[in-house]
């Protein structure tokens, strides 16, 4: 995975073996694009790459190509998430030529959670394709030129593919396959599902490391700041794939000063996953709560971030 | 097609559809893979995955959606390992070609039009087994139909 020359500042950062912290921006429920200016200043110097969520939990927002243009606009380096639970492969190979028309070059391949979790349950989910499917057609559409149908389009269109995966989910032994099946499809980096549990992220870990699979793909580990007690209940209850245990809950209950209780036991993670081999970088989730990025990469003594060089010549805006 | 031909081709569809629907739950996708997931119909996945299971999965194997009960991949998992058939689960599976939706999968097994051994299908493999196929330049491409 360190053959070829970067194609993002992201993937720059991590070839360097930089601990990357990366961000998760949620477009507005409405058509304000200023909400992305405003979100961004919570980013720039702190993260190297922000993420742009597609419909995220199944509620409607704005669609993430137009947001990830405004934020690269602001000096943040977008990663655009694009799911298949509401695109089909045409409108996803459509929506790939806009963002690298754009001159975005960071995607996240998902399946996307179910839309029945959403605001729209009597919607049709599409699901042309799986998550794995979408990778395979991402990577060739973007090392060949092609579509998925074998015809060639003019123009390079290199893209930094990533995809996601849950350490918790069972079985163990389907995640690792999993993992596997998506880096024969061409996957460069891979952020896991919100992390609360340390021990059962290790045993996936370990089950990963042993298939030698994390020197083939970045690992970027997925940390949820909640604001509260009770919204750590919330996701417990209501987020799939989420699992809290009921010892951060109460921690979160008695603290005097619950924000100031996550940001530490966000901080505190960040140290833990640092240290630990196969981890290439951490991807903070705040709900609702980008102002607590700066406060908590600066404590965690992650600053200054690299610097983003100018974009190498193939991946120019053309 | 002529009208012998299609009825019969329709009384196939019909009894596939009989039996797998009753046994498997069959959605009729037309590339059949239970035979790779240990005898359990994938596309009865809510998001009909052919790859594996979602990040939805509850801690204790069930979906994410409400009604489904334990994940359809967790089942998947769960009847490979009994019959031995995990390593099957492995391999890539290619996107689904949702033009084959309703027709026969066995006779798209047979012909290769679901992709089955490089496109060249079950007729090829019994032909080549017994030795009635010529060695031909075979070099498929090996891509999704
Ligand atoms: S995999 Fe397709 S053909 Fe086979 S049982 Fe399921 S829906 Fe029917
Ligand atoms: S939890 Fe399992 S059955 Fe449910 S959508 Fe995900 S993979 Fe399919």
């Amino acid at each position: 995975m360190n053959a070829k020359p970067p194609r993002t500042h992201l993937e720059r950062v991590l070839q360097e073996r930089r601990f990357s912290i990366t961000a998760e921006v949620g477009p507005a429920k409405g058509p304000n694009l200023d909400l992305i200016r405003k979100k961004s200043v919570h980013c720039k110097g702190y993260v190297d790459a922000a993420f742009i969520t597609d419909n995220q939990s199944a509620v409607v927002r704005m669609s993430p190509v137009p947001c990830a243009m405004v934020l690269k606009e602001c000096g943040v380096e977008p990663v655009v998430q694009l799911t298949c639970r509401d695109r089909n492969r045409m409108a996803l190979q459509s929506e790939m030529l806009a963002m690298v028309g754009a001159g975005i070059h960071n995607l996240l391949c998902l399946t996307g959670d179910h839309q029945s979790l959403g605001n729209h349950p009597m919607a049709r989910g599409v699901f042309d394709l799986d998550s794995i499917s979408f990778i395979g057609l991402a990577r060739k559409f973007a090392d060949e030129s092609r579509f998925f149908n074998g015809e060639q389009f003019k123009g390079a269109a290199p893209l930094f593919l990533g995809g996601a995966a849950n350490p918790f989910a069972p079985p163990l032994h389907a995640r690792v396959v999993r993992l596997q099946k998506k880096i024969a499809n061409g996957v460069d980096f891979i952020n896991t599902q919100a992390i609360f549990d340390l021990p059962m992220f290790d045993t996936w870990l370990e089950a990963i490391k042993k298939e030698g699979l994390h020197e083939k793909v970045y690992i970027l580990a997925g940390i949820v700041p909640a604001k509260s007690a009770r919204a750590l209940a919330f996701m417990k209850e209501s987020i799939s794939g989420v699992f809290v245990p009921d010892g951060l809950i109460t921690r979160m209950e008695q603290a005097k000063n619950p924000e100031d209780e996550a940001i530490n036991w966000a901080v505190e993670m960040i140290h833990e996953l640092k240290n630990r081999e196969g981890v290439a970088g951490v991807h903070l989730m705040p709900v609702m709560w980008e102002a607590a990025i700066p406060e908590i990469v600066t404590r965690a003594g992650l600053l200054p971030r690299p610097e983003s060089a100018p974009q190498p010549e193939s991946v120019a805006v053309r | 097609m002529g009208p012998v031909a299609r009825f019969g081709y329709k009384s196939l569809v019909y009894f596939e559809k009989l039996f797998k629907q009753t046994l498997f739950d069959c959605r009729m996708c037309g590339a059949c893979h239970l035979s790779k997931n240990g005898m359990v119909c994938c596309m009865n996945c809510p998001k009909g995955l052919r790859n594996g299971p979602c990040g939805g999965t509850g801690i204790d194997g069930t979906c994410e959606v409400e009604g489904i009960g334990e994940c359809v991949w967790h089942k998947i998992y769960r009847r490979s390992a009994l019959l031995h058939t995990l390593a099957r689960t492995e391999k890539v599976k290619p996107a689904l070609d949702w033009s084959l939706q309703g027709t026969s999968s066995y006779l798209n097994l047979w012909t290769g039009r679901d992709g089955s051994f490089e496109g060249r299908g079950m007729r090829w493999k019994i032909k080549s087994l017994l030795g009635l196929e010529r060695s031909k330049s075979t070099d498929s491409t090996g891509a999704a139909p």
